[in-house]
């Protein structure tokens, strides 16, 4: 999904202040939650000085993405133990602090990666992490998400556009 | 008496997952190695697409390897519609597949192995006693992810690279900055090289172990070429890798599982290129072989780090080569060529960084795809990493009382050292685990 990013009308546009990345796959089903909740804030109108951007697996990505902004949001598909479609939010030191590990470099996990991030590029270290997450129902490859995330999606959505906004 | 060590790790995707291990009376009577292994799912979801569509979809199947799919797959439409690339292009998608490499041998050797091998629960565990060489491997990865973004229009999943040619070829000031970074990464991975050579390699895994991988084109080392060949010596066009790779399916796995024609099971990858090819390799990358195996490359997955870290000083020095040739050519914007569509069969294969990935396609008169095939390293590992599983178990177990703990640690130390590309199509935060 290309970037899409919102600065002042002035000539010299001031530094974005907030990050938005959704994550994940939309070729497998609710794996595609973060782009879903991307594409539809893309359609809003929202406050100046945020960027929006989808990408899939790697968070460590995030290392090219970042542009100086003090905040990141990431948006993500969970698979916990809470009911398909429950919103989930993880506060900067409770997503640093969330299990890692796995046995494939394809399963590195997102606090694992932010972690490294955050030890790899010191300039990044002020940064201050937040993740929204909504319970899978559905993860097998398919186009498009299962009926039961629908609707928390765009809820999510909303309410990440009234947080900006705030 | 039976007991069982399993190792999950997959949980909801697909419903399955793990490693399973049997065990009875102190000798391992069943090993079940289950993956989610994405491929197949996008085979169909390629019937009846334009083979312009093909890469961009197929890339999809993995959020690492992507540049290797792309290659890959570019090669067996190229093939199935008579095209031959220019050496321009061809020599960027080489330059593309290092950057893939250099990215994925960084975060295995310093993310997964070297914490294994040195006692660390994670790479960031293993940040407090090596903060230097855990940034470093930062960087290497961003670099790998630099170069890919350079050829390939972004760093995963290329737009850039299409059937016939490049979009858009790369500027002499793109390369001129990628070769600055390649050359500034030189000294501390060779410092790396001489870290990783002072930690011993446990030889409990080692075992007879037959090894594939592509003959590399021409007379240097190299992660494409015509032949698939075994380190017993048998030899296959890739045109017959049907007849080299045969697949089944097993009844604990969604994923396939390959073997011989003879039966046996056998490894790709980097510790296979090495054996294979290692007399290939010369400069930097010779002297990190001989540091690394003084003895030789021989049997023992485990030695899968080395044989990595080995490869990428080769793609970072030959990376730095292939910079000051294509600065010594004229710039140009592109030479896409135009494609007419036909119908056709071919086959494209590549070494990707976890060993030998097929692509193959059919298409009809209209070039759109009837049929594709894909055949990627990790299935075809599969079934060795049960093998070893197997007779490493049975090793530890006849060799001293191995908990069940330091079972499943050694049992994970094998799976990890294959690198198994687990469900990467999927990116899922599991806050339970």
């Amino acid at each position: 999904m290309a970037p899409h990013g919102t600065s002042s009308s002035s000539d010299q546009p001031e530094p974005a202040r907030l990050l938005i990345v959704g994550l994940g796959n939309p070729l497998m089903a609710d794996d595609g939650i973060g782009h879903a909740v991307v594409r539809r804030l893309m359609e809003c109108e929202l406050p100046s000085g945020i960027r929006l951007h989808a990408i899939e697996g790697d968070v460590l990505a995030l290392a090219e993405l970042w542009n100086g902004e003090q905040t990141v949001w990431l948006v993500d598909a969970v698979s916990g133990d809470s009911p398909a479609g429950t919103l989930r939010v993880f506060e900067h030191q409770e997503l640093l602090g969330l299990p890692a590990g796995g046995l494939s470099t394809h399963q590195m996990s997102v606090s694992e990666s932010l972690r490294w991030l955050l030890h790899g590029k010191p300039e990044m270290a002020a940064v201050r992490f937040r993740l929204f997450g909504v319970e899978v129902g559905v993860l097998r490859p398919e186009e498009g998400l299962s009926q039961v995330v629908k609707e928390p999606v765009c809820r999510l959505a909303d309410e990440i556009r009234a947080a900006v906004e705030s | 008496m039976s007991r069982t060590v399993t190792i999950p790790h997959l949980g909801r995707v697909e419903g399955h997952g793990g490693i399973r291990v049997t065990l009875t009376d102190a000798r391992v009577t069943e090993v079940n190695m289950d993956i989610h292994e994405g491929s197949r799912y996008y085979e169909k979801l390629l019937v009846g697409k334009d083979f312009h569509d093909v890469q961009g979809i197929i890339t999809r199947v993995c959020a690492i390897c992507s540049a290797d799919h792309t290659v890959a797959a570019l090669a067996g439409l190229e093939n199935a519609l008579g095209l031959r690339p220019s050496e321009r292009t061809s020599a960027l998608r080489g330059l593309l597949l290092r950057g893939a490499a250099i990215e994925s041998h960084a975060l295995h050797v310093f993310a997964l192995a070297l914490p294994d091998f040195l006692g660390f629960d994670s790479v960031m565990a293993m940040a407090e006693r090596f903060p230097d060489e855990v940034a470093f491997a930062l960087r290497l990865k961003q670099l790998g992810n630099h170069i890919q973004a350079a050829i390939g229009g972004r760093a995963v999943h290329p737009i850039n690279t299409l059937v016939g040619g490049f979009g858009r070829f790369p500027s002499h000031r793109t390369i001129e900055s990628l070769r600055r970074d390649l050359a500034a990464v030189v000294d501390p991975l060779l410092g790396a090289v001489e870290m990783v050579s002072s930690i011993d390699v446990p030889d409990w895994a080692a075992q007879q172990t037959l090894f594939v991988a592509l003959r590399p084109r021409g007379s240097d080392f190299g992660f494409r070429g015509d032949v698939i060949c075994t380190s017993d010596g048998a030899e296959y066009p890739i045109e017959a890798y049907r007849d080299a790779v045969r697949e089944f399916t097993v009844e604990h796995s969604t994923a396939r599982h390959t073997a011989l024609e003879s039966g046996e099971t056998y490894m790709v990858g980097s510790l296979a290129r090495l054996r294979l090819w290692g007399d290939r390799l010369g400069g930097i990358a010779e002297q990190s072989l001989s540091v690394l195996f003084p003895n030789g490359v021989t049997e023992n997955v485990l030695l899968n780090t080395r044989a990595q870290l080995v490869e990428t000083v080769y793609c970072v020095e030959s990376a730095i080569q292939f910079c000051d040739s294509y600065l010594a050519l004229e710039e140009i914007e592109s030479d896409l060529q135009e494609v007419e569509a036909r119908a056709g069969k071919g086959i494209g294969a590549i070494e990707a960084p976890r060993g030998t990935l097929f692509h193959e396609y059919e298409l009809d008169d209209d070039g759109r795809v009837v049929t594709a095939n894909v055949v990627t390293p990790t299935a075809q590992n599969l079934a060795n990493v049960e093998r070893d599983l197997r007779n490493s178990g049975d090793r530890l177990l006849q060799t001293a009382a191995a908990s069940d703990t330091e079972l499943k640690r050694s049992f994970e130390m094998i799976a990890r050292a294959y690198d198994p590309c687990i469900s990467c199509s999927v990116h899922v935060v599991r806050p339970d685990r």
